[in-house]
């Protein structure tokens, strides 16, 4: 009754824009592009690692979105709906990729660009280019470099415990919503995301640990997912 | 983690230019086949309970043990139904949680009925041996004629969505489909004895279940849809 009195709860602009496109005013698929294209390209090139099968599973997501619009359950969360298309689209796009591997027995050219971490020189060069602007360039070299042996770690989990402790930590979202996406229980959720955690804790220690002065020292990987991780205990 | 990574500059055109040749469903689209299932799974049960009419012995059976069969059987489907036959909060389908508390009740409510409960009168027939395996045979082939066709169109209304738990939907709304097959034949069969009601109404649950699932996951029902043609709630 409170509720009716208060009115509806005030809506976010992707919410909001996206029950306009699903009512039919078809400009407002460019609004719910803008405002939810970072985090669900940023969400799956984290889970490929390559830029273009990023690009194009980015653009089927939203294409699916524009498909079932008229399915689209107004005042529902968007984001969700979108990760929960885009990891699907992701999965089926694995699968694929394994029967043509195993078609093709004689195998493909190893590594995609962006993924085989070969090009240390020139991102020490950017950062020392934007250096200038505010960190130290040896602290944007050690986050640079940290952020790509996370990135690497991550890529070594199970997709399950890596979509869990990306959606979670790197995307925000709540236990609740992760197991939606997912399909799986909340206690589900948070088993997977400690276990990823306990297993990037590892490789990163086993890596920034050994004593190379270059590299970030393991207080500081503790530091960069250490919260993250103890949240999800 | 990493900040948010913006996409490349031209995939938002991409995106544009693609969307705006690819068909979309018009709004309301999900209520409308809903409401068009259940009128679908309406007029085919009624129509299935005309075709088969009821058992020879229907009027000496206790009314008692029919009230509560029938009672079960839809309570069952109804409830698997409405479980099943959701977008979710996340449009993901229903939860997991809620998917697998159904199935494992509803499997296990029917089961118990088919045990506990034998609606039958003194000139009921009860078989054993090879006669119960064959005359289990019609009952289990018309439980899943009358049962394909709703599993089939309890899945049109996912058509287009990327469920979290394709299989476990598949398999909840395949076990209302089921559920009402079930009933059907629990109407048609004149054969007393839980071994019969146990081969013959209960198990070709089981596979309409595991068809609804496959059929969820492999989107089978999408697919026939697309390959029909695009139907008229879509627009170029």
């Amino acid at each position: 009754m409170l509720a009716d009195w208060m009115g509806p709860p005030p809506q976010a602009p992707l919410e909001r824009a996206m029950d306009r496109f699903a009512a039919g005013d078809d400009a407002a698929l460019g609004e719910v592009y803008d405002l939810a294209a970072p985090a669900v390209y940023s969400f799956l090139k984290g889970l490929c690692r390559d830029p273009q099968r990023a690009e194009d599973l980015t653009q089927e997501t939203f294409l699916r979105i524009h498909r079932a619009r008229g399915l689209f359950r107004p005042g529902s969360p968007v984001l969700p709906w979108a990760y929960t298309i885009a990891r699907r689209l992701f999965l089926d796009d694995v699968r694929a990729r394994r029967a043509e591997r195993v078609v093709a027995a004689s195998g493909g050219a190893p590594g995609t660009a962006g993924a085989d971490g070969s090009a240390p020189a020139g991102e020490a060069a950017r950062a020392l280019e934007t250096a200038a602007a505010g960190p130290s360039a040896e602290e944007l070299f050690a986050d640079q470099e940290l952020s790509r042996a996370l990135d690497e770690a991550l890529a070594q989990l199970p997709e399950a415990q890596a979509s869990a402790f990306r959606l979670l930590k790197g995307e925000g979202l709540s236990v609740a919503e992760v197991a939606g996406i997912m399909g799986t229980t909340r206690g589900a959720v948070k088993l997977r995301a400690h276990r990823a955690y306990l297993t990037l804790r590892g490789l990163l220690r086993g890596r920034f640990g050994a004593g190379d002065g270059s590299l970030p020292a393991a207080p500081a990987v503790g530091q960069a997912i250490g919260q993250k991780g103890a949240e999800a205990k | 983690m990493k900040p948010v990574e913006r996409p490349p500059s031209d995939l938002r055109a991409r995106v544009l230019a693609a969307a705006s040749r690819a068909p979309s469903t018009r709004p309301g689209t999900w209520s409308r086949r809903v409401l068009g299932v259940g009128a679908f799974a309406l007029v085919w049960t009624m129509a299935a309970v005309a075709l088969v009419r009821g058992r020879s012995d229907w009027g000496e059976l206790p009314a008692s043990s029919v009230a509560l069969t029938f009672a079960v059987l839809l309570a069952v489907a109804g409830v698997a139904l409405g479980a099943g036959l959701t977008r979710g909060r996340a449009m993901a389908g229903p939860p997991l949680e809620r998917l697998a508390i159904v199935v494992a009740v509803g499997l296990t409510a029917l089961l118990a009925l088919v045990l506990a409960v034998d609606p039958g009168g003194p000139s009921t027939k009860q078989l054993s041996g090879a006669a119960l395996w064959w005359h289990s045979v019609p009952c289990a082939a018309l439980e899943t004629g009358v049962g394909l066709p709703l599993v089939a169109a309890v899945l049109v209304p996912f058509a287009g969505l990327s469920l979290a738990r394709p299989g476990l939907t598949g398999a909840c709304v395949g076990l209302a489909a089921a559920t009402l097959a079930h009933a059907v034949v629990r109407f048609h069969c004149g054969l007393g004895g839980s071994d019969h009601a146990l081969l013959g109404h209960l198990l070709p649950g089981v596979p309409l279940m595991l068809l609804g699932a496959w059929f969820s996951r492999a989107r089978v029902v999408e697919r026939l849809l697309e390959r029909i043609g695009r139907s008229s709630e879509e627009r170029p």
